[in-house]
C-alpha cells in the first residue's frame, strides 16, 4: 500500500507536502516550488538503499526494500517528519 | 527520491467550499447559503442590485448590519472567486478569506480522500497552522 504524506496547511491556506499522486493535489490548486527534498541511491558496496537528505547529502537511512525505503522518506521528510524542511 | 511542493489553495469543489464558510463563519447555517446554477446579481445594503454576480451567496441580512451580499463566482475553469465589497472587507478581509482557504483546504482533502474509503485527521498547530494526516491506505 502506498504511504501518502501528511498535509500542512498555512493560515492563509498554502498548503505544504511532498508531491503525491495518491492525493489529487491538482484538485486543490495551483501546484508550485516543487524541489528536491531526498534522493534514494542503491549502495552496491552495503547492498542496500540509503536515502540522502538533498540539502545536506547526508545519508538519513539505509533499507534492504526500495518500497520500506519510500515509505520511510514520506513519513519522515513530509509535514511532521524529523527531517522535515523547516525553513 | 521525493520532492516538496506547495499548493495554493483555488476553490474548486462546491462541498468543500460550503464546509468551510459554515466553518469561517459559525453564525451561519446551510440554509442561509443559496446556490444557483446561474449566476445570480448581488444586492447592495439599500436593496440596490450590483454589478456583480454569484453562483454562490449569502444574503446582506446573514453578513452582519449594513452590510452587502457575499458571493463565489464559478469562473469557465470550475474555479470559485469571492466576490466581497469593499464595505464589507473589514470583517470579511484577508485574514477571514485566509482562515476561509486553510478549512476549505482541509475539507477538500477529507471529502477527496474519504471517497477512497481513507479517513483524515487534522491538528492545529500552536502557530496557527494545521496538520492533516491521511489513514486508511
Amino acid at each position: 500500500m502506498p504511504a501518502i504524506p501528511n498535509i500542512l496547511i498555512d493560515s492563509d491556506g498554502v498548503m505544504h507536502t511532498l508531491y503525491t499522486e495518491e492525493i489529487d493535489l491538482y484538485g486543490l490548486g495551483e501546484i508550485g516550488n516543487v524541489h528536491r527534498a531526498s534522493h534514494l541511491i542503491f549502495d552496491p558496496a552495503a547492498q542496500v538503499w540509503t536515502v540522502r537528505d538533498a540539502r545536506t547529502g547526508e545519508t538519513v537511512h539505509r533499507e534492504r526494500s526500495r518500497a520500506n525505503a519510500i515509505a520511510w522518506e514520506i513519513q519522515h521528510f513530509g509535514p511532521g517528519g524529523e527531517h522535515y524542511e523547516t525553513a | 527520491m521525493s520532492e516538496y511542493c506547495d499548493i495554493k489553495t483555488q476553490f474548486k469543489s462546491e462541498e468543500a467550499l460550503i464546509d468551510a464558510l459554515l466553518e469561517a463563519s459559525p453564525q451561519w447555517t446551510r440554509d442561509m447559503i443559496e446556490l444557483h446554477a446561474e449566476p445570480q446579481h448581488l444586492f447592495g445594503y439599500q436593496d440596490d442590485q450590483r454589478e456583480q454576480t454569484a453562483h454562490l451567496i449569502i444574503r446582506r441580512e446573514h453578513v452582519g448590519g449594513a452590510a452587502n451580499d457575499i458571493g463565489f463566482l464559478r469562473g469557465p475553469d470550475g474555479t470559485y472567486t469571492a466576490q466581497i465589497s469593499r464595505y464589507d472587507s473589514h470583517r470579511y478581509g484577508e485574514r477571514w478569506q485566509g482562515k476561509l482557504k486553510q478549512s476549505y483546504a482541509y475539507h477538500a482533502i477529507r471529502r477527496q480522500q474519504e471517497r477512497h474509503g481513507r479517513t483524515v485527521t487534522r491538528t492545529v498547530r500552536t502557530d496557527g497552522k494545521i496538520l492533516v494526516t491521511v489513514r486508511g491506505y
